[in-house]
């Protein structure tokens, strides 16, 4: 909503009469953040549709990395960093601390991340190294960015400390991943290469994926449920349990000792306390229909919990070596990219970016002439039906990957692209309104405007 | 109360209804947002809040409130102070408001509805 949301681009009021100063950056540092993670979503669904008869090979192949770390570095790290830059001063009531380094560390990411998916697809190990180094660079500035707002804060609340640890494991994340990838190179780290890659993975999907996204919907899901604000004490025994089950984890995956299973329930303990206390928050919420952004965060939670038993299994040497174990962790794998993080963004994506673009184009004229909502900016049809093809797509290629049939992977992906694109045409529609016209053919209307959908069908 | 250049408080509400959330389609009275609107001759003074102290929207929905005090016919000076106590919650969103949201964007906040009053709104914070 838009008094609850971040926003920028004006000049910050003065700080006199009760009045606070605008706290989050100007627009543009968010949005090249989400824009280009949505073209880097697109183009790996797209890609993944073009080469759909690899991904029923092993997942141990250089091409399946460039595409995976497409899609981890380009479209789900860039968002998280872009919304994190949008939505943790605001939810932490502090400013950025610096815009411009925000600035830099775009565009040290973005060339490292094309080095480093292009390098992966072409098997140049030593390439890797340099651009491996941009993209450290970029996560040590982004990390520095967020660390120096999180130090002035006076108080640490439940957001600030999920945000710090997932800064913390995003450093350990880039430092490893250099690590590995100078390894290509020299040869130097004696270990079995799957276990390195699957602490690797862990250590990303859960620290400094999941343990961001716990900490921004702890403030979100509230704001746009318009439920209260949750007790903290349940919250903090989730964020204690999690992140230690998550810095467990990394050493005993890595090591392959047994000690991964007490850690993975750690895990999957903090994973349950999460999950609890959204839906209690959603229980308890004012607003009576969820709009289809909220509904697809919390379907992301729906395979959340069915990876963790499968996670469980893994930890606990319950699933015998051989071909069924690889399939299942790469579907394991490919649910966790694309239904819990994926879900989770896109539906975040649906209620940040609507709300950027509207702040940029409209809001100095509130109160002056009518202005739309932010729902006359997209299409909700379309964001139903990229909702259920969403689902049914990630379903079906996950199937896919679990029988390693072509076919079916292609039809998943087949499916997930018609769902990607759909959601790229609306985002489209968004972005179209920072060049549009003036907002007055749009609505809400004081007395004598056009009603709401007509002002809606004037705007497109 | 009518002044003796016929400002009401109703008008004053009135005014504040057509600013209204892009998001939620609720204009900022029925949001429970304004905690006290005070006319003095032809001055009105407004106090409101917004739903959490970190929202940088506070320029555009505050000045949004005094463009639209400033159209009442017959108004002199106007004022709108953000304060922060009480914490809004969204148990201050009107009856009507929540209607609104049921019928989907636009719906409650054209209409005038029964009057959410700032008095209301500091019952619900309670």
């Amino acid at each position: 909503m838009a008094s609850r949301l971040a926003s920028g681009g004006s000049a910050p009021a003065p700080a006199a009469g009760g009045l606070r100063p605008n706290l989050g950056p100007s627009v543009w540092v968010p949005l090249r953040y989400l824009a280009t993670a949505q073209a880097a979503f697109l183009l790996a669904v797209t890609w993944g549709l073009l080469h759909a008869g690899e991904l029923a090979d092993h997942y141990y192949l250089t091409r399946t990395f460039a595409l995976t770390h497409l899609i981890t570095l380009g479209w789900i790290s860039m968002s998280i960093m872009g919304a994190a830059y949008q939505l943790v001063p605001v939810a932490l009531e502090a400013q950025l601390y610096s815009e411009r380094i925000a600035r830099w560390q775009y565009w040290f990411m973005l060339l490292g991340v094309i080095g480093m998916v292009a390098h992966f697809w072409n098997g140049h190990f030593h390439g890797m190294a340099w651009s491996g180094s941009l993209v450290f660079v970029a996560v040590l500035l982004f990390a520095g960015n967020m660390g120096a707002t999180l130090w002035r804060l006076p108080r640490w609340g439940i957001v600030a400390k999920h945000a710090a640890a997932s800064v913390a494991f995003l450093l350990a994340t880039a430092l490893v991943g250099n690590l590995m990838a100078l390894d290509k190179a020299l040869g130097f780290w004696r270990g079995e290469v799957l276990d390195i890659l699957h602490a690797h993975v862990h250590l990303a999907a859960l620290g400094w994926v999941t343990m961001m996204i716990f900490g921004v919907a702890y403030r979100l899901i509230p704001m746009f449920a318009l439920s209260a604000d949750p007790d903290e004490r349940v919250p903090t025994r989730q964020f204690w349990i999690f992140t230690v089950g998550v810095a467990g984890l990394y050493p005993t995956i890595l090591l392959g000792s047994r000690m991964q299973a007490f850690f993975g329930a750690l895990v999957a303990a903090g994973i349950g306390l999460f999950v609890h206390q959204v839906f209690r928050i959603a229980r308890g919420r004012k607003k009576p229909a969820l709009d289809w952004g909220v509904r697809t965060a919390l379907t992301a939670l729906g395979y959340l919990v069915v990876l963790v038993p499968v996670g469980l299994a893994f930890a606990a040497g319950l699933v015998p070596d051989g071909e069924f174990a690889s399939r299942l962790a790469f579907a394991y794998g490919f649910l966790g990219l694309m239904g819990w993080a994926s879900l989770t963004i896109i539906g975040m994506m649906q209620k940040i970016v609507p709300f950027l673009v509207w702040f940029h184009r409209y809001s100095a004229l509130v109160g002056m002439e009518p202005v739309p909502a932010l729902s006359q900016l997209y299409s909700e049809a379309w964001q139903r039906r990229g909702y259920w093809l969403l689902n049914i797509g990630v379903l079906a290629t996950a199937a896919g990957l679990l029988a390693a049939s072509p076919g079916i992977i292609r039809g998943g992906l087949l499916v997930l692209a018609v769902a990607a694109w759909t959601f790229g045409l609306n985002m489209l529609a968004i972005y179209r309104h920072l060049r549009g016209r003036s907002a007055r053919a749009a609505s809400p209307a004081p007395a004598g405007s056009p009603a709401p959908k007509q002002a809606a069908a004037a705007t497109r | 109360m009518t002044t003796e250049t016929g400002v009401t408080e109703a008008q004053a509400l009135d005014a504040l209804k057509q600013v209204i959330d892009p998001e939620l389609g609720i204009n900022l009275v029925d949001l429970g947002l304004v905690y006290d609107v005070a006319i003095e001759g032809a001055d009105v003074h407004v106090k409101m809040t917004l739903t959490t102290p970190g929202c940088p929207m506070h320029d555009s929905l505050v000045m949004g409130a005094e463009r639209a005090l400033r159209r009442i016919p017959g108004v002199g000076s106007t004022a709108v102070e953000l304060v922060w106590s009480p914490s809004w919650n969204p148990n201050m969103i009107s009856p009507e408001g929540i209607a609104a949201m049921r019928r989907g964007w636009g719906g409650g906040a054209m209409t005038a509805g029964s009057p959410r009053t700032p008095a209301a709104a500091r019952e619900a914070a309670r």
